[in-house]
């Protein structure tokens, strides 16, 4: 239960224990001092250039050392001395897309891609500046000697089922040529490789690709239907005239085997009658009548023939 | 009348204060422990910071460690680090890159593709803008949208780390341009038919040559086509040739069936008829050698007793013949030795 405050009671104000001696403090002061000032001092004055960078002291505006070599340098402070650091490592830029004219005539839109990286820092910074101008200054200096170089080729040299005609790698080796010296001698930048990442007609040029596609495409439909029906009527014949064949041997063979056997059986008869041709001839007899006589025909015998003889009295 | 000293009784305010105060007390003694040994937090906080180099390189991965930015023992075999714990320095002074070796990549290759482009407004077009749709010209002056998937690796850590600024790119367009060059050199048909595996086959090779050649770090693991389409625009006309290919293919597939079916049937009716001429021949020879065996038999007896043989046959045939003819008349024999002159036998004629 909350005791009631009386007006006399004053309140007790906690004591506060020194935790440490001022001399303890002091120091603690002067190591954090020290620390923080050598900190700033390092962080003011020093540099690390990585693998892969190189770096320019810039004094007053004057580049004065380049530190291509990785590792801690040292520097006076900001703003008496300023540290650019400059990616040396090789990067990619693509030009833009450009309609240019082949030797005959033809319009093209050449995309070209740079592998490239900086070769003398110093000269870069100076005439550069930073990696995004020197795209532009790339695209200028490739798209121009592109211009150039493929005005001497034809576009079978970029597309073709010819193997001869085909020039690409030439072309390329071309650009390359004509823009490493420049691009080293002006700017600073190395460039490796150039190479073709498209290659475009222009758009009113492809309606009428279009229409080439398209009666290829028919004339192509009509040929494979034709060829198929050829094909399929030649099957058909060979097929027939197979038949044919077989059906003849068939009859052939038949017409043998038949001839055959009736001609051993016309020797087997020929030779049984001729034992006794009278009797044969009897028989042939009896079987020519046997087969003649019908229920048309009137059979006039005398009654003294046999068998009737027997009917008639002597 | 004397003076009562009074004391005002705290505020609300300075009672909350109070409570507060009273609450922290604990924290308070905490925080008094802490710079009473602070010497030791220093050293602990001195010796975290000097474990903070020390980077646990798991076992898909290598590492290179850079001290003040240079490759630590570059151009040794010790310059990459294998898995395991890599001790090092914490930064400023030594700084640990870690790279993932085994890794796969896959990299989309879309730029001579229509899925390059983000909205499908050009179907409805008829041409192509070739700052907005990707496609690749064959050697026969056709047009085909082509895109690919890379999967690749990293080969050589060092290199990679330290002399490439984005790989992406690079690869992204060394395969389009590897890519262009063979399908230039070759015929729509080719590419979409017969020819597609080796063209494919072509650009992985001269991808991993270009790669070697510029010395990216990488290497290919494979190249696949994701996709090999003519323009939308002649979608129709494609579809035509394919229906026309598949009905030739159809009507030679019938022609096929006619000659599976009729060539055997034929065969089977030669056989048929073979062997029934044979069983006839067989059948045939049978029978004359049997009636030539009776006739052989019935002779001998003829010869032993000929009037009986020659009576029995006769016999035997006039009651076949006399029950098939349709009348049977009969005539006295002649007086002498023939019938008289205009001896007649009247027969009835049917009208």
């Amino acid at each position: 239960m909350d005791q009631p405050i009386m007006p006399s009671q004053k309140f007790e104000q906690p004591i506060l224990e020194d935790p440490i001696s001022k001399d303890s403090l002091r120091r603690l002061r002067i190591v954090v001092l020290v620390l923080t000032l050598v900190a700033i001092a390092y962080r003011a004055s020093s540099t690390i250039v990585s693998e892969g960078n190189s770096a320019l002291v810039v004094r007053l505006g004057n580049p004065t050392r380049v530190l291509d070599t990785p590792g801690l340098y040292f520097t006076l402070p900001w703003p008496v001395e300023e540290v650019v650091t400059i990616d040396r490592r090789r990067r990619t830029f693509q030009t833009q897309h450009t309609e240019m004219l082949t030797k005959d005539k033809k319009n093209v839109v050449l995309v070209s891609f740079v592998i490239w990286s900086v070769s003398d820092p110093l000269k870069f910074f100076q005439s550069i500046g930073d990696i995004e101008t020197a795209d532009d200054k790339l695209n200028g200096l490739v798209t121009n000697a592109k211009i150039g170089v493929l005005g001497k080729y034809e576009l079978s040299a970029l597309a073709s089922t010819d193997a001869k005609l085909l020039k690409a790698k030439e072309i390329e080796a071309e650009l390359l040529s004509q823009t490493q010296t420049l691009a080293s001698e002006q700017y600073g930048i190395e460039i490796q490789h150039i190479g073709f990442s498209r290659l475009s007609l222009p758009k009113e040029n492809i309606r009428a690709v279009f229409q080439q596609m398209r009666a290829e495409r028919k004339k192509f439909a009509v040929e494979f239907r034709a060829k198929g029906e050829e094909e399929a009527s030649r099957i058909r014949a060979t097929t027939d005239t197979e038949v044919a064949t077989i059906e003849a041997k068939m009859t052939q063979e038949v017409a043998e085997i038949t001839g055959e056997a009736e001609a051993k059986a016309a020797k087997i008869y020929a030779d049984a009658h001729s034992k006794d041709p009278d009797l044969y001839r009897f028989i042939r007899s009896l079987d020519t009548l046997e087969q003649v006589i019908g229920p048309k025909s009137t059979l006039i015998l005398r009654t003294d023939a046999a068998p009737f003889d027997v009917l008639v009295e002597e | 009348m004397s003076t009562v000293d009074l004391q005002l009784p705290p505020t609300p305010r300075h009672r909350e204060e109070s409570e507060l105060f009273a609450l922290l007390g604990p924290v308070r003694v905490g925080l008094m422990w802490i710079i009473r040994h602070l010497s030791w937090w220093l050293m602990l906080l001195f010796g975290t910071y000097l474990a903070s180099g020390i980077t646990i390189v798991q076992p898909d991965e290598m590492a290179v460690v850079y001290r003040f930015g240079h490759l630590r023992n570059a151009g040794t075999a010790q310059a990459v680090a294998q898995p395991g714990m890599l001790l090092a320095l914490p930064k400023p002074f030594e700084r640990v890159e870690r790279i993932p070796v085994q890794k796969v990549f896959e990299q989309k290759v879309e730029g001579l593709h229509f899925r390059a482009v983000g909205q499908m407004t050009f179907l409805s077009s008829s041409t192509l803008d070739p700052e907005k749709v990707g496609y690749a010209l064959t050697g026969d002056g056709n047009v085909v949208h082509v895109s690919f998937s890379v999967n690749h690796q990293i080969e050589d850590p060092v290199l990679y780390a330290t002399q490439i600024y984005d790989v992406k790119p690079m690869l992204d367009h060394i395969v389009r341009s590897v890519a262009l060059q063979e399908i230039s050199r070759r015929s729509v048909d080719s590419i979409l038919s017969d020819g597609r595996e080796e063209m494919v086959q072509a650009i992985s090779a001269g991808t991993d040559a270009e790669i070697g050649r510029l010395r990216l770090g990488i290497r290919i693991v494979s190249l696949e086509m994701v996709d090999l389409v003519p323009p939308y625009q002649i979608k129709d006309e494609f579809s035509a040739v394919q229906t026309s290919s598949i009905e030739a293919q159809t009507s030679i597939q019938e022609a096929e069936e006619y000659r599976s079916a009729q060539l055997p049937k034929a065969q089977t009716t030669y056989n048929r008829e073979v062997s029934k001429a044979s069983s006839a021949a067989t059948q045939t020879l049978a029978t004359a050698k049997a009636e030539a065996s009776v006739f052989e038999q019935l002779a001998l007896e003829a010869k032993s007793h000929p009037e009986v043989v020659y009576r029995r046959l006769l016999q035997e045939r006039l009651e076949v013949i006399g029950k098939s003819a349709g009348d049977i008349r009969f005539v006295p024999p002649p007086l002498g030795t023939r019938y008289p002159e205009g001896y007649r036998i009247l027969l009835e004629r049917e009208q």
